[in-house]
């Protein structure tokens, strides 16, 4: 058998040839000249009749692939969607509050996962620099506002640009105006802030009217206060300094004062210097007299912050310089006592007794995330009336949104800290400005190594403020601060 | 036709082709280096890649987020040069590989040998002095934290029970004491290693020496000395080694316990470095500290191990 007659299955009795009709290139509709089996003319006469159904088949397929995308698109939308987020709810209670956060925008969304992890401030500084910048980070950071903190992000191009979505959701139009600023760099609208601290002093009523004792309205009322407070047994003020950060509020109260915030502004925008003998009157004021004075723990500087609180939670200290973020933990552990939060006491020579405030953390969408969309409502979710309840009656924050507070069950000392609040830029309440938010990281490392060596009695306040203005000016190239006005 | 006959087929023998040198070597090692290969690639990628890559950095000012590095050369090395710190650092390194070397040996040496006869409670013993080393370096500096806490610590309230309160301090926040309290942390988890090396080292010594250096006449010390340690010469110089790679390189339970603090009073270089690059945005001068650290480490263990070799030879 011939070779190509092996590979055909057709044998050589099929194939039939069919005469070769005169002219070149003439193909008959029955197919002649054409190699087939036999019986093929018949199969040629049937040809024409099955193109038509081939062409509909065809002309289907057509419309369907035309089709095909929108439908798949919409089968897309409700593909399951996986949002990272990373805060720092680590407190337990709230951690919980956070979760239920999340499970209610989930339960309303149940294409959307989210997978939470919660870090300290501490490590959330340290880590997520590296997580974004690798671009497989994180969908949505809680992270601390401010040029050494989210700046440097801001700067690398690494956060998303949210002023779309802020109109889109109307977030412009609820967010306060100075909040805003905070988190905006260069024009562009990056974070929607989540706390508006505010930096004072507690005091604990309840034992200071046991004791017959009144709030010190001045510095020098309270050196007098401590004294009074050592004899009957009390620690004066719970101040803890292990971790270094605990004296920025310090610093940033009297500074405040004796600089004044216009003050502070100008040196924030890097006009004068921090090398000045009202900083050094600022710096002599607390970690100078109080330290003298016998106002702080002994061996501040080896207390944890954690622990430093708990003296005030338990009673044993009387006084408490920290932020209004510790209103939760005050009201979970101080059932028993009434709480009291003024500005520090007057210093002499100074402006006045001034609140500082600022911005605390906001939240954050990275650059490199698959999910603009589903990370923009979940953000819009968390500034939600449902939510906002939930983190001021439950968290204790103070949101710097508009909110229905009637079906919140606010605390005393909330509502103190609200009004306070509230009354930015009225008459007779100073605001002053939270120096480490708004600092380049130098500065701030100067100020933590820098106050703990006084605290220790081995530097001087002069020594200090020198450290101060030149890690000023090391880290002022990266510095852009923009305080709220 | 005959095929056996001189100028026929079978006139040269059949032959294989010769092997050249490098297929032979091939042949001869291929199983090994296949076994060896995903290891050699891991290393590769994980640690030499990386290292190169560190020394790129440290001749750039990247603050570790932006896509541009601008290149500075040595500036970095220079500046490290002039790093009141980077000397602070280093002294603290010095300190803590000198007494962090010296102390766990002496220790280590002293439980091994208590328990090399194997006295009643062996295992038990045996257990007890390893168990700090299963744990890990945050567990152990978190529960030292609590012993030197100066307000519910049991260290200070020990010392006020017998009487001691002059030594009761703030042993974290006191910068002429800290860096020795957490070295005494690291020192108390790393007794455990050297002392089970030590105890399976001494299961070499030959006891026919031992008693035929009493017979001569030799004290406690003597035997010691100089019939023990020698034998033990191979086992110390690894856990020597160890000891001194592991200190120029401490980072875990200085940042547990202190973070550095306070007031700089127990950084070491590897904690300097980590607040550059992860705190103060500084990767490129971290990049070059870790260059020096690891230089310095590299060096210090060569001159050891030979100088080891030249007592020994």
């Amino acid at each position: 058998m011939p070779l190509a007659a092996q590979f055909s299955r057709r044998t050589m009795a099929e194939r039939v040839t069919m005469p070769v009709p005169a002219g070149p290139g003439t193909l008959l509709p029955s197919g002649a000249g054409m190699t087939v089996k036999s019986g093929a003319r018949k199969e040629a006469e049937k040809m024409p009749r099955s193109r038509p159904w081939i062409i509909a088949l065809s002309a289907t397929a057509l419309l369907f692939s035309l089709a095909a995308g929108p439908l798949l698109g919409d089968v897309q939308a409700q593909e399951p969607v996986e949002l990272r987020v990373w805060d720092q709810f680590t407190n337990p209670a709230e951690s919980d509050n956070a979760d239920a956060i999340y499970a209610a925008f989930t339960e309303q969304n149940p294409n959307v996962t989210i997978t939470r992890e919660a870090f300290s401030t501490d490590q959330i500084r340290d880590v997520v620099n590296t997580a974004i910048s690798s671009g497989t980070g994180p969908d949505l950071i809680f992270y601390d506002a401010g040029p050494g903190y989210a700046g440097v992000l801001a700067d690398a191009n690494l956060l998303l640009p949210l002023d779309d979505y802020a109109a889109q959701y109307g977030w412009d139009e609820r967010i306060a105006a100075p909040a805003a600023e905070a988190t905006t760099n260069d024009g562009v609208f990056l974070g929607m802030p989540l706390q508006t601290d505010l930096i004072g002093m507690y005091y604990n009523q309840t034992l200071l009217e046991q004791e017959g004792m009144t709030i010190p309205e001045t510095l020098d009322d309270l050196v007098a206060f401590c004294g009074e407070a050592t004899e009957k047994g009390y620690i004066p003020i719970a101040f803890a300094d292990a971790e270094g950060y605990e004296a920025f509020w310090q610093f940033s109260m009297t500074a405040n004062q004796t600089v004044g915030p216009d003050g502070i502004r100008a040196l924030l925008n890097n006009e004068g210097s921090w090398d000045s003998p009202e900083i050094v009157a600022a710096i002599e004021a607390f970690f100078v007299t109080l330290r003298d004075a016998g106002c702080l723990p002994e061996d501040s500087v080896a207390i944890p912050y954690d622990d430093g609180n708990s003296l005030f939670y338990n009673g044993e200290a009387l006084l408490n310089m920290t932020g209004s973020w510790l209103v939760a933990e005050i009201e979970e552990f101080m059932p028993d006592y009434e709480v009291g939060f003024v500005p520090f006491p007057e210093i002499e020579g100074g402006v006045g007794r001034v609140w500082i405030s600022g911005v605390g953390s906001a939240w954050y969408i990275s650059a490199a995330t698959q999910h603009p969309d589903e990370a923009a409502a979940f953000v819009d979710y968390l500034f939600s009336q449902e939510a906002l309840e939930k983190w001021i009656g439950v968290s204790r924050y103070f949101v710097p949104v508009d909110a229905d507070l009637a079906n919140i069950d606010v605390s005393p000392l909330s509502s103190q800290i609200i009004e306070t609040l509230q009354a930015a830029g009225g008459e007779g309440v100073q605001f002053g400005y939270n120096v480490d938010v708004l600092a380049p990281p130098e500065f701030n490392e100067a100020m933590s190594s820098g106050f703990q060596a006084m605290l220790v009695g081995d530097k001087t306040a002069e020594q200090q403020a020198t450290d101060l203005q030149a890690a000023w000016e090391e880290g002022m190239p990266d510095s852009e601060a923009t305080p709220s006005s | 036709m005959r095929t056996d006959m001189p100028g026929t087929m079978l006139e040269a023998p059949l032959l294989a082709p010769p092997i050249s040198p490098a297929r032979r070597s091939w042949r001869r090692y291929r199983a090994g280096i296949l076994f060896v290969l995903p290891a050699l690639i891991l290393y590769l990628v994980f640690m030499v890649y990386p290292f190169f890559q560190s020394i790129y950095f440290s001749l750039t000012s990247w603050n570790g987020v932006t896509a541009v590095k601008e290149w500075v050369g040595f500036a970095n090395y220079g500046k490290l040069m002039g790093d009141g710190l980077f000397w602070k650092s280093l002294l603290h390194t010095v300190i803590w590989v000198i007494i962090g070397t010296i102390a766990p040996i002496v220790v280590g040496m002293l439980l091994a040998i208590l328990l090399w006869r194997r006295p009643k409670g062996f295992t038990l013993f045996r257990t007890i002095f390893f168990m700090p080393q299963v744990l890990s370096t945050v567990v152990i500096g978190i529960v030292w934290n609590w012993i030197y806490n100066p307000i519910f610590g049991i260290l200070n309230e020990a010392l006020d029970a017998v009487g001691l309160e002059d030594l009761s301090r703030g042993w974290l926040g006191d910068p002429d004491v800290a860096l020795y309290a957490v070295l005494a942390a690291a020192i108390w988890a790393t007794i455990g290693f050297v002392f089970v090396i030590l105890l399976a080292g001494l299961q070499n010594v030959s006891k026919d020496l031992l008693e035929a250096a009493t017979v001569d006449g030799a004290n406690v010390w003597q035997r010691f000395w100089d019939v023990t340690v020698p034998q033990l010469a191979g086992v110390l110089n690894v856990v020597i080694a160890l000891l001194l790679i592991g200190g120029f390189s401490v980072f875990d339970i200085v940042f547990v316990m202190t973070g550095g603090g306070p007031a700089n009073a127990t950084e070491v270089l590897a904690t300097y470095t980590y607040k550059e690059a992860f705190t103060q945005n500084n990767v490129g001068y971290a990049s070059a500290l870790s260059v020096v650290i690891t230089a310095i480490s590299l060096i210090a263990s060569v001159v050891f191990i030979r100088l080891r070799e030249r007592q020994e030879a």
